[in-house]
């Protein structure tokens, strides 16, 4: 700190601000805190730190992929689950190992609580409760000298708030989530407020237009909220929670989570309700065509499926509550812009809603984010150099994927500054790696949302190997300490060692080994067969081999669960594993960063323009470009050579 | 050395090259790069003269010889093309017209009706088509047993045949009569050949039934019968007239989508016959998967295979290997 009283402002030092205090900002501010530098940390108000504005939980398809990814990197949100949910279920059970999610409801105020308390305890890292109007920065290039955007023609030199302080710094990672120049709309009434009618940030946008950065308007929506005692439960379906419960967060200890849960219900939309939306259409924002931004085709508004699903006769909702502290309870997918008497009337019509009190309004929020193609794929801005941008503001959709982008910036931005190579994960490694690949590569017109569809390495990047593909990773980075890497080798080895002693013993037709594959529906052995290739047998398993297997060694759960899934899966894993092969040539073959496009004679117009936009990092996030097609590859492989 | 001048070559209605002109000069080693389906291997073969474009010329200096080094050709065999049958009445011509396709005598010829008692396959290119020619016993009434079992086998070629080309000798009268026949040339695409135009036609004559001499009555039979020709081309198997016109037609015919039965492929490229066998293996593997009960993301893995495979003819999808191969095989100069 080196505080300053100039000209009736403060002026301070710091190495690397955060703005916003959402999913992304927490997950980037402790990163950088814990790297070692000088943090700052912005919101607007510090009672939503950690906010969950919209449902009130964590994970889900392909989502708990995210958060065990970022677990094991040496993030937060993991743990802060653990410690804070009333509810966890795992998702897919009946389906393959590649699609297994865990899913937990969370208290909504212990868990933006307990993030609060973990920030505040940060060493290097402080708290500020105040509006940041500006980013200040200093040009690089001469002036007059022509730049194409191909390398950074600015730098970060710091922010200034609303009362005039200014902090300078080294690097900036904006993650303001939904909350610049925000409006809430509710039918006809507009406030021009943030999520949940806190305070909008209206000036920044300015400052990131003055600096080049291009913006674009998103939308999103939440449902209303009910007071759980209006509604009426015994017309629902329960859902409990499982038991035993799976942690999220590796480092948490199972035995040490096992707790009474809270149910989730469940209930229909019906023809009543969809009548009662389709007469009042014209009184919704989008309909109407109040609404400019682009809402999310994944988490549409009910009144979006009862448009685009006509044929549906009714939809499924949720009703999760929101806390232990509270009788609010959240009604998943059922958000709306509708006007509140139209909301009223609809959410009367479902089963056990006849009585309901709404405590508050479904609404539609919109907000300018940034247009993502100007980012490198370690999240740092190409043209301003040591300016990171994570969350919803990049235009993702979901407090997993804000978090896990929080994560990669401010390891990135600490990397920057201490003059280390980015992190940068690749679509084999990680959904994480798909996740900023997809939103730095190609072009997407709606808030974007992580599902298992976007990932071509599904059976490989499963959330139960987690640790196993990224705990190295995060140790390289810092952020994972030496037990904890340690324990994953000693975890590997131990799978390793397993597999080799199964694949190396062989069992014969002996009468004994024929009695027990009969007693197990399993056809007779003809010649003899290693253990493995007996579990590979679909009506058999490493608890069931047991029998035949005596002087197995004493494995944890966790070992046995990877060992089995490889054995049973060895097929399929390797010829997964020769297409990442195939993948990771191209993206090894690195683009470098002077590159003129202009110089390569025969790409086509749009290849060139789109290259010379998006200026990929590799020739295989070239080819992922929409506009470029396999000729421009070839043609550009060749001028590489 | 080697110069294209303003070259188009279309198939059917699709053109895949429109007036290229290029010159290749001597001294220099050149490249040609594309992705799959661009038509590489199809503009090489029109400069080497294996395929003649559909406007346009290549001219090589007169000095120079030409040297090609081709794809392996035998990698068509085991893949059938266009089944095409020649039929007729005896002594038509027809196997005269299978040597003259041919271009070497493979049929034993004589003047006797009745010499061809067997069917005779060959397999040729006309163009770029590629034709399974089968050459057949006349179709007459009679009562040699052998010569009735050729006529059989002759009809039964018909059934399976893309093509029939159908002679006639305009120094007879005579006519269609077999109604199986009359029901295939319905059926079928065919082609009807006049032949022996060198010699001198039999009088039209009104008296006469049959058709075999006159286009007229040829067609009026024809049109009596609802059969529509492909063409009707006046030969003659001595003087070689007519055959560069049925050349023509039956290559348009092959580029006819509506030729071709529905399991009729065309191979043109080595390459391609690899990927689609990968294709096949990844997709024995998705049914291996299905039966054995295994979730959709695990057989999932094998269906991105193929459909990589598939990728790779149609140029959905590019990898290095095929660069590094282009440059290891050519000396690129500046």
């Amino acid at each position: 700190m080196n505080t300053q009283y100039l000209d009736n402002h403060i002026e301070d030092e710091a190495d690397v601000c955060v703005i916003g205090a959402g999913h992304a900002g927490c997950e980037a501010a402790l990163a950088c805190a814990r790297l070692g530098f000088e943090t700052m940390i912005f919101t607007v108000s510090i009672e939503s730190i950690a906010l969950m504005p919209c449902n009130p939980n964590i994970g889900g398809t392909s989502k708990g992929h995210l958060v065990r990814e970022l677990d094991a990197l040496g993030g937060e949100m993991g743990k802060n689950i653990d410690k804070t949910f009333i509810q966890s279920r795992m998702l897919n059970k009946s389906k393959g190992p590649a699609v297994h999610s865990l899913r937990a409801q969370a208290d909504k105020s212990e868990y933006s609580r307990s993030m609060r308390k973990v920030l505040e305890n940060q060493e290097k890292l402080t708290i500020k409760q105040a509006e940041v109007c500006e980013i200040l920065t200093e040009d690089l290039c001469e002036a007059g000298q022509a730049n194409d955007g191909s390398f950074p023609n600015k730098k970060i030199i710091g922010v200034r708030t609303n009362t005039g302080t200014i902090i300078r710094c080294r690097a900036v990672i904006l993650a303001t989530g939904t909350y610049l120049k925000a409006r809430c709309l509710c039918g006809e009434a507009i406030t021009y407020t943030g999520p949940n009618g806190l305070q909008a940030a209206n000036s920044l946008s300015e400052s990131l237009r003055n600096n080049g950065i291009r913006l674009r308007r998103f939308k999103t929506g939440t449902p209303a909220r009910m007071d759980g005692r209006t509604l009426d439960y015994s017309r629902m379906e329960e859902q409990k929670g499982d038991v035993p419960i799976i942690p999220f967060s590796f480092s948490t200890d199972p035995g040490s989570i096992q707790k009474e849960q809270v149910s989730c219900y469940l209930t229909y939309t019906n023809e009543k309700t969809h009548e009662i939306i389709r007469a009042n259409l014209d009184r919704s924002p989008i309909y109407a065509g109040v609404i400019e931004g682009t809402g999310p085709r994944y988490c549409p508004s009910i009144e979006d499926k009862v448009v685009k699903f006509a044929d549906k006769d009714r939809h499924q909702i949720f009703i999760e509550p929101e806390g232990l502290y509270t009788n609010e309870v959240y009604l998943s997918g059922m958000s709306s812009s509708l006007p509140e008497d139209v909301q009223l009337q609809m959410y009367r019509t479902l089963p056990g809603l006849e009585n309901c009190h709404m405590v508050r309004n479904a609404y539609a929020i919109e907000y300018d984010c940034l247009e993502p193609g100007q980012l490198g794929l370690s999240l740092e801005m190409r043209g301003i150099s040591g300016l990171f941008c994570a969350g919803q503001f990049n235009g993702s959709s979901g407090y997993e994927e804000a978090a896990a982008q929080g994560l990669i910036a401010g390891i990135n931005a600490a990397n920057k500054l201490s003059g280390r190579e980015p992190l940068i994960l690749d679509r084999s490694e990680a959904y994480i790696g798909v996740l900023i690949d997809d939103l730095v590569t190609k072009e997407n017109n709606e808030p974007y949302r992580m599902m298992t569809s976007r990932a071509e390495y599904r059976l490989l990047l499963r959330q139960d190997n987690a640790d196993l593909r990224l705990r190295k990773k995060g140790y390289e980075a810092g952020l994972v300490s030496k037990e904890e890497y340690d324990h994953v080798r000693e975890k590997q080895k131990m799978i390793n060692d397993e597999i080799a002693r199964l694949n190396g013993i062989r069992v014969g037709g002996s009468a004994m080994i024929q009695e027990f594959l009969e007693k197990h529906g399993s056809a007779p052995l003809k010649t003899s067969f290693t253990l493995a290739e007996l579990m590979s047998r679909p009506e058999l398993d490493y608890d069931v081999i047991a029998e035949i297997d005596p002087d197995r060694p004493k494995l944890p759960r966790e070992v046995i669960e990877q060992v089995e899934i490889e054995i049973k899966y060895q097929g399929y894993i390797e010829r997964q594993m020769s297409q990442i092969e195939s993948f990771k040539k191209n993206e090894r073959k690195k683009i470098p960063d002077e590159i003129d496009y202009d110089d390569i004679g025969s790409l086509r117009l749009e290849a060139r323009q789109k290259l010379k936009a998006f200026r990929p990092a590799n020739v295989g996030q070239a080819s992922r470009i929409s506009g470029v097609s396999p000729a421009d590859v070839a043609v550009l492989l060749v001028y590489l050579k | 050395m080697i110069s294209a001048n303003n070259v188009t070559l279309r198939f059917g209605k699709k053109a895949l090259f429109e007036d290229v002109s290029i010159k290749f000069t001597e001294g220099n080693c050149y490249g040609i790069i594309g992705a799959n389906g661009a038509g590489k291997s199809t503009f090489l073969k029109i400069l080497s003269g294996d395929i003649e474009p559909t406007k346009g010329h290549v001219y090589i200096d007169p000095k120079c010889r030409m040297s090609v080094l081709r794809q392996d050709q035998n990698m068509y065999d085991d893949y059938s093309v266009m089944e095409t049958v020649i039929m007729g009445n005896p002594n038509a011509g027809k196997s005269s017209l299978l040597n003259v396709l041919l271009n070497e005598d493979r049929a034993i010829v004589t003047d006797i009706p009745g010499t061809t008692r067997d069917t005779l396959t060959e397999r040729v290119r006309i163009g770029d088509a590629m034709l399974v020619l089968t050459d057949t016993a006349g179709i007459r009434e009679t009562t040699d047993l052998i010569e009735n079992m050729g006529i059989s086998a002759a009809k039964k070629s018909a059934q399976n045949a893309d093509l029939i080309l159908y002679l006639m000798d305009t120094t007879t009268d005579a006519s269609i009569d077999d109604e199986t026949l009359i029901e295939l040339l319905r059926d079928k695409p065919a082609i009807f050949l006049l032949n022996k135009n060198d010699l001198t036609p039999i009088e039209v004559d009104d008296s006469n039934d049959g058709i075999t001499y006159d286009s007229q009555k040829l067609q009026d039979f024809l049109d009596e019968k609802g059969i529509k020709p492909s063409a009707v081309i006046h030969t003659s198997m001595v003087t070689g007239e007519g055959i560069d016109e049925l050349k023509k037609v039956i290559n348009e015919l092959f580029y006819d989508e509506s030729l071709m039965s529905d399991d009729q492929v065309i191979i043109t490229n080595l390459r391609h016959v690899e990927r689609l066998r990968e294709a096949r293996r990844a997709l024995d593997n998705v049914r291996a998967g299905i039966g054995s009960g295994v979730s959709q993301d695990l057989y999932c893995i094998d269906l991105t295979d193929a459909y990589r495979a598939l990728a790779a003819i149609t140029g959905a999808e590019v990898n290095e290997s095929i660069v590094n191969e282009i440059f290891s095989k050519f000396c690129m100069g500046k």
